[in-house]
């Protein structure tokens, strides 16, 4: 199953970059004007590509609310996702989401600039692919391998340290957002060792809990989406709710970033690791 | 006239009839906040606790009860209320059955007012400020409809100056959700203009409730003087009623009560519009003996609709402000044809 | 015992003065006609009479204090207005809408006394209107309506009445009736100005009369003073044939006259 999708994804991709007109053999030159219009386009580009071949990344790369490597996204051009400005740039690769505006990809596609998009990850095999991919795209390959290899070891020692305890875990974000299953977050949660309350209530994508859900679920575990700094809005006040804080004393609360699991790339390492010291802490609850 | 008209001396039947309308009407609002509390997908459960019959986990029960279910079944009440007396009271004072809050810019006022406060961060550090916010749009929103419309205008003249009032506030909302710095704002304008009492705390509770006690005492105390507007300005005048002062309390009155209300739970519509055209005949038509009755009618219905929001959808919570425009949408139509064949 | 005197009074609405230094006293025991054409200022010199509305010149005295350093409610429990074509609003029963005239004498929160319920029995009965008492108002005719309202003004027993055309909509029976209760009224030691366009009722049944033209007032006194043939003349543009009967005098116009320039 996994390399069957895996297999797919890259083959899908090749199609796409030949039928773009490119006719690249993998031996040609590599771009040297990148420019991403989707924020996981634009960290790849920023971990994996040298410095001076990003043309352009979008405007959330800088922001820490949305980028784990904002630091790194300081002075290097911004765009705010509009085919005019990719036009300035003149690229010679664009990086684009699946769900980035469909008339903007379509237009640059039309005037023959080469496009690769990117899915949403889902899991830790897209995760794969997708650095892979867009390392291909970039002519960065061996960084591209490199990253994954480091990233596998993170995981299999994840893994290794987990205990044969399976706390019950729910993650709620604003809005009462919770992840299912078949997401990034919801694989590096059951990768870490726990089972998903959203997964028993039906969620298998994104969903929404209601606060009653969420309580009487009995999660063992409940892990906030942390956002800095966090902009007032309707959405943020439900994490702010009584009942949840008269829940934090009897039920483990941890706190992961919410960018250090929204793309691929190593940082969702280091999420995995914040969830693993989750479940230990929740594991000693429970034996106790 | 009002609460205290009970005259025992008097043989007239109206007397004990308005207060059965009004007991009645509260058993039905009593009875209704207790079904609101257990209404809802953890009904069962909670029954269980009540009964003693072995609720497992009752702490996380009470939980769920205490900071969940009680703010929401009392938020819904007054706010009801809020919105019915409100409606009573602005129907009397324009002498127009089509008035309330909602038709006359004081709800989306308020909504502009409280999204100002909430998303620039004002609120985060004094709560008071999202209640004040809605005030200040709700007396700002009616002071302009009383500009536009004037006490002496018809149907028509009212609604347009409304219209007018809840465009502009609806697009000044719309740009300040857009401009906020909180991405999830934008689409948060389906709450503000619909209204919801979904995950509502005590918190919210308490920075409400005080203004909208303020603005109930206000409008209760003005029963007489729109008993006496019934026959006309001048003759209310030489009763001994101050035009200005009834016409600032209203203000007052309407922008405190409706104003914290909206802060909390979003512009609800048409509670103000259908409870006080219900309630009417049942208490003689007489503007000042339908305040009281149409703050317990209003309560009634919108704890109905919440219920109704919670256990007519299998999927996710309908909002609350979908079900009342589901209701008052109709009924408004249905007011509009009545008064056409009445005044062709 | 109340005397009501209007000193002076001038009133401008927009850019025409509508009244130009009127003097008029309304005594108690009294009963007095106010007579005019159309547009002399009548109706405003009540509205302003009774502080519906402001004059912009002279001073209105209540027993010789000025009338606006008397509270509104005590003013109220003393004067009561009837306004010309009053509406009624929303659809109450009549004794509730006759009840209003006693609000000037309740306590807030206070409920209708038995005296408050008296009074309006009294007032129903005087205006004829005590069968249509739990009947809705805006069942009634435009008559019966008007003998409501009126009976609303009676209800507050007011030491001073200030009735603005209110037998204008009324039956020849119920016009007799309405003018007989005003002069027991006056009897009873109320003051009452009744503003007028029937000049037979005017003669027949008030003390004394007052002619309004052009904002002025032109003449006063007792009927053959004010209603003679120079006046109807000039005032009105009418003849009319005036006469005594043994039940009280008559003044029937009986054709137009050119007004000269």
């Amino acid at each position: 199953m996994r390399s069957q999708r895996a297999n797919r994804m890259c083959i899908v991709s090749f199609t796409a970059l030949v039928a773009m007109g490119l006719a690249v053999p993998v031996s040609a030159a590599p771009p040297q004007r990148i420019v991403s219009i989707n924020i996981c386009g634009d960290l790849l580009a920023l971990s994996l590509a040298p410095r001076a071949r990003i043309a352009s990344v979008t405007f959330l790369a800088a922001d820490p609310m949305m980028s784990p490597i904002a630091a790194a996204a300081q002075g290097v051009p911004v765009n705010y996702g509009k085919a005019e400005e990719v036009l300035a740039f003149e690229p010679d690769l664009v990086i684009a989401g699946r769900y980035t505006t469909r008339a903007t990809v379509a237009l640059l596609e039309r005037l023959g600039y080469p496009v690769i998009e990117l899915d949403v990850a889902r899991s830790l095999d897209d995760v794969r692919s997708q650095i892979r991919v867009a390392a291909l795209a970039m002519g960065v390959e061996q960084a591209g391998e490199a990253m994954i290899a480091k990233l596998d070891a993170r995981i299999r020692r994840a893994v290794s340290e987990r205990d044969k305890t399976r706390p019950l875990a729910a993650v709620y974000g604003p809005n009462g957002f919770t992840p299912g299953a078949h997401t990034l977050s919801g694989s590096l949660i059951a990768l870490a060792g726990f089972d998903n309350l959203a997964t028993r209530a039906g969620i298998q994508t994104w969903g929404s809990l209601t606060l009653e859900q969420l309580l009487m679920g009995r999660p063992d575990v409940i892990i906030f989406e942390a956002e800095q700094p966090r902009a007032p809005a309707l959405a943020n006040q439900i994490l702010a709710h009584p009942a949840l804080a008269d829940l934090r004393d009897r039920v483990t609360v941890a706190e992961v970033p919410r960018p250090l699991w929204s793309c691929p790339g190593p940082w969702i390492g280091e999420a995995l690791d914040q969830l693993s010291v989750a479940r230990a802490a929740a594991g000693q609850r429970l034996r106790h | 006239m009002g609460l205290g008209d009970v005259s025992q001396s008097h043989p007239s039947e109206g007397v004990g009839r308005y207060c059965l309308v009004l007991t009645l009407l509260a058993l039905l609002t009593v009875g209704l906040f207790i079904t609101s509390l257990f209404a809802g997908r953890s009904a069962v459960p909670l029954l269980h606790l009540f009964m003693g019959a072995g609720a497992e986990d009752p702490q996380t029960l009470w939980l769920i009860f205490n900071e969940i279910r009680l703010p929401r079944a009392l938020l819904a009440t007054v706010v009801g209320a809020t919105l019915g007396l409100a409606g009573a009271a602005l129907q009397g004072y324009l002498r127009n059955p089509l008035a309330e809050p909602g038709l006359v810019g004081a709800s989306s006022a308020a909504a502009f007012g409280a999204v100002v406060m909430l998303y620039t961060g004002a609120a985060t550090w004094f709560p008071m400020a999202l209640p004040l916010g809605g005030i200040a749009g709700a007396i700002v929103g009616l002071s302009l409809v009383s500009l536009l419309a004037g006490g002496r205008s018809g149907a028509l003249t009212l609604i347009l100056a409304g219209v007018a009032v809840n465009t502009f506030a609806a697009a000044l909302t719309s740009l300040a959700l857009n401009l906020a710095p909180s991405p999830y704002a934008a689409l948060e304008i389906v709450f503000w203009l619909l209204g919801s009492l979904a995950d509502r705390s005590f918190e919210h509770v308490r920075i409400a409730l005080p203004f909208m006690v303020v603005g109930w005492f206000l409008l209760l105390r003005l029963g007489r003087a729109l008993d006496a507007l019934s026959i006309g300005e001048e003759a209310a005048a030489s009763l001994g009623y101050s035009l200005g002062r009834l016409r600032g309390l209203m203000l007052l009155g309407v922008g405190l009560s409706v104003g914290a209300s909206v802060a909390v739970s979003g512009a609800i519509g048409f509670i103000g519009l259908v409870v006080p055209h219900l309630l009417r005949p049942l208490v003689g038509h007489r503007p000042g003996a339908l305040l009281p009755a149409s703050a317990l009618g209003g309560a009634a219905l919108t704890l109905a609709a919440d219920i109704g929001a919670r256990v007519l959808s299998p999927g996710p919570e309908l909002k609350l402000g979908v079900l009342t425009a589901l209701i008052g949408a109709p009924f408004f139509l249905y007011l509009l044809i009545g008064m056409r064949r009445a005044n062709p | 015992m109340s005397t009501l005197q209007a000193n002076a009074i001038g009133v401008t609405l927009g850019a025409q003065q509508v009244l130009k230094h009127v003097d008029l006293q309304v005594k108690a025991g009294e009963v007095i006609g106010l007579l005019g054409p159309n547009g002399a200022g009548k109706s405003t010199l009540l509205r302003v009479m009774a502080r519906v509305m402001r004059q912009h010149g002279g001073s209105i005295t209540l027993d010789g204090a000025d009338i606006d350093s008397i509270p509104r409610q005590a003013l109220a429990q003393r004067l009561a207005y009837l306004p010309q074509d009053a509406e009624c609003h929303w659809p109450m029963a009549v004794e509730q809408v006759v009840a209003l005239g006693r609000l000037p004498h309740r306590r807030p929160w206070a409920p209708m006394s038995a005296h408050d319920w008296d009074r309006v029995a009294y007032a129903m009965a005087k205006t004829d209107v005590e069968q249509f008492r739990g009947r809705s108002v805006g069942a009634l005719s435009m008559g019966e309506r008007a003998r409501v309202l009126m009976a609303r003004a009676v209800a507050g027993e007011p030491g001073i009445l200030l009735a603005d055309e209110p037998v204008a909509g009324l039956d020849p029976a119920h016009q007799l009736e309405v003018m007989a209760m005003l002069e027991n009224m006056a009897a009873d030691g109320a003051a009452v100005l009744v503003v007028l366009h029937d000049l037979t009722l005017a003669a027949r049944h008030c003390s004394r009369l007052a002619l309004l033209a052009g904002g002025r007032l032109v003449a006063s006194g007792d009927a053959s003073t004010v209603l003679s043939t120079e006046h109807l003349r000039n005032c009105f543009g009418i003849r009319a044939m005036s006469g005594e009967t043994v039940d009280g005098p008559f003044v029937i116009p009986v054709g137009r006259v050119k007004l000269d320039a």
